[in-house]
């Protein structure tokens, strides 16, 4: 999976989970562009959301994410990375 | 033997000698001519040393020749299983391998399997003039437990059971359905799968008359006008397309015909559909190849909770815990069932048998609840409902909500294992023609209408994987998502 293709696919699946501040239609592309890091607190990822997060990043990406590990990661481009790392 | 289906049909020969037995589009013989060929039939296996201790398997698409081919083989006291057409080459080598198939019988040809002997049959050979007199009803003495069918399970996971029974065993399975005596029987399903082969074997035990519909293109309504069909037995997915496609008055059937719905679940809807547009005489039944037929519901009795209906006469059904222990009214637990004539084993798979027959039950891996008036409900099986989180989440409820949606013709649910969460529940879709609508759209709908129940994948499909029986192949479902999410 590319980079791109990957940031579409984690945007996708962090308007899915229901997180309670959705990053605007704007900071959505500017991530996807590689323009803009997004903090996850300014998320305001709950305990569902964030189980949500970790299911679609299993099933899209085929990487298996526990809660506690999103919860330790400060931004997107973290979760990323993370994720990348792991493919590699 | 007392149930013996070579002296029934003798019987039927000489008190309903003209009543039709068969009926094709190009064929119609009467009990009496079934008779004369069955022996002319038994006559050509004898020839060709066909007897006690023969297995034979049966590869013959032409239906009325293999129901002929069939009867001649319980004459000569042979087994027999069906090495269907329709299978492939693997999978009939599977079958033919475990029950030990000694010799084929077949019309083509160029058929081979393994080094199995062949014996080719044709239409002519059988129906020649030369009558046989022979008197086959009394020809083999067989013990009335002796397996003489075999049938393959139609299951969803891909593996290849088999059950065999006594002639006993199926004419026990046929007293549940003495209404086929008075009957016109279609199945749209061919002879050369196993529970057309059945009912087909009942419904002339019972006296009755099966039409053989073929390959024929004239449209289902006025085939069963054409042949006056008083019994039409549909799987699931030729009854939505009966209901999408059926435009009254012009494709009319014929006044008298019923239908039955069997194989899978039949969702409210679809049933509601059926008796608004179609006809008001539908029924659903449940069966499967280990028991027969288990409970049917009447056309009065469908309701929301898209029940199964109430067992067949000499029938228990009980729902029990994990414990083993009897459940009370509208629990959900595990099935089991018993009743004269139902299977005993698998053949040749001692562990398996251990674990779906036992205490005199059989347990067929469904769950169920059973309410105060009897009637059952399943909530799909056992082995498919996941675990997601701590959650226990049944196909069943996903399924149910997904099939409300008017674009979805059919829906199945699965679970993907995850190291995480167990599982995780996805579905595939099967549309209607000529909707619009994008898995996007339906994920918003599963999400508002299943809150964490929703399956968090929906792929939508031409086609589900299907069985040959028409079940869905969940297994393959699983391996598809597998696939997408590599």
């Amino acid at each position: 999976m590319k980079s791109m293709a990957l940031r579409q696919h984690l945007i996708t699946i962090i308007i899915d989970s229901g997180v309670y501040e959705p990053p605007s239609s704007d900071d959505q592309q500017a991530f996807i562009n590689d323009e803009l890091d997004i903090e996850l607190e300014r998320l305001d990822i709950d305990s569902l959301a964030s189980m949500e997060i970790c299911i679609g990043i299993e099933l899209e990406m085929g990487v298996s994410i526990v809660p506690t590990q999103l919860s330790q990661l400060r931004t997107l481009k973290g979760l990323e990375q993370e994720i990348i790392g792991y493919k590699s | 033997m007392k149930y013996n289906f070579l002296k029934k049909i003798e019987h039927h020969a000489k008190f309903l000698s003209h009543h039709q037995a068969l009926v094709s589009n190009d064929k119609s013989l009467s009990y009496a001519d079934l008779y004369q060929l069955i022996k002319n039939c038994t006559s050509i296996l004898q020839q060709h040393d066909i007897g006690q201790g023969s297995i034979v398997g049966l590869s013959i698409p032409d239906e009325i020749l293999h129901l002929i081919v069939s009867f001649s083989l319980l004459a000569v006291g042979a087994k027999q299983i069906t090495l269907a057409t329709h299978d492939s080459e693997p999978v009939r080598t599977n079958i033919a391998e475990q029950v030990c198939v000694t010799d084929i019988i077949t019309t083509n040809k160029k058929y081979h399997l393994m080094n199995i002997g062949m014996i080719l049959l044709s239409n002519d050979m059988v129906f020649r003039n030369t009558k046989q007199t022979n008197n086959i009803s009394e020809g083999v003495i067989l013990d009335d437990n002796e397996e003489q069918i075999y049938l393959r399970t139609s299951g969803t996971t891909g593996d290849i059971n088999i059950v065999g029974f006594s002639q006993q065993q199926l004419a026990l399975q046929s007293l549940r359905h003495t209404q086929y005596s008075d009957e016109r029987f279609l199945k749209l399903n061919s002879t050369e799968h196993n529970n057309t082969k059945r009912h087909h074997l009942y419904c002339l035990y019972q006296g009755g008359t099966c039409i053989i519909r073929g390959t024929s293109s004239v449209p289902l309504s006025s085939f069963c006008h054409q042949h006056e069909v008083t019994w039409l037995e549909l799987t699931r997915i030729h009854l939505a397309d009966l209901a999408r496609n059926f435009t009254p008055p012009q494709t009319k059937f014929f006044p008298e015909t019923k239908i039955i719905a069997t194989g899978s679940k039949i969702p409210y809807e679809l049933r509601r559909t059926i008796q608004q547009r179609v006809t008001d005489k539908f029924y659903v039944r449940y069966g499967c190849t280990e028991f027969g037929s288990i409970s049917f519901v009447l056309p009065d009795d469908h309701g929301p909770t898209e029940s199964v209906g109430c067992p067949y006469s000499g029938v228990e059904i009980e729902i029990i815990g994990n414990d083993g222990e009897k459940l009370p009214s509208d629990m959900i637990g595990k099935i089991r069932i018993k009743a004269d004539g139902m299977a005993t084993h698998y053949v040749g798979n001692p562990e398996k048998s251990a674990h779906h027959f036992h205490d005199g039950w059989f347990y067929p891996g469904d769950m169920g609840s059973l309410r105060g008036d009897g009637t059952l409900t399943l909530h799909g099986r056992q082995d498919d409902m996941m675990i997601m989180n701590s959650l226990n989440i049944f196909p069943s409820e996903i399924e149910h909500v997904l099939e409300q949606h008017p674009s979805i013709k059919i829906a199945c649910a699965v679970g993907i294992p995850s190291k995480v969460h167990g599982e995780i529940p996805v579905a595939a879709v099967e549309l209607y023609d000529n909707v619009q609508t994008t898995a996007i759209e339906l994920k918003a709908y599963a999400r508002e209408n299943l809150a964490l129940k929703t399956p968090r994948k929906i792929l939508i499909l031409k086609s589900l994987p299907y069985s040959q029986q028409g079940k869905i192949l969940r297994q393959k479902l699983i391996e598809i998502f597998c696939k997408e999410g590599a």
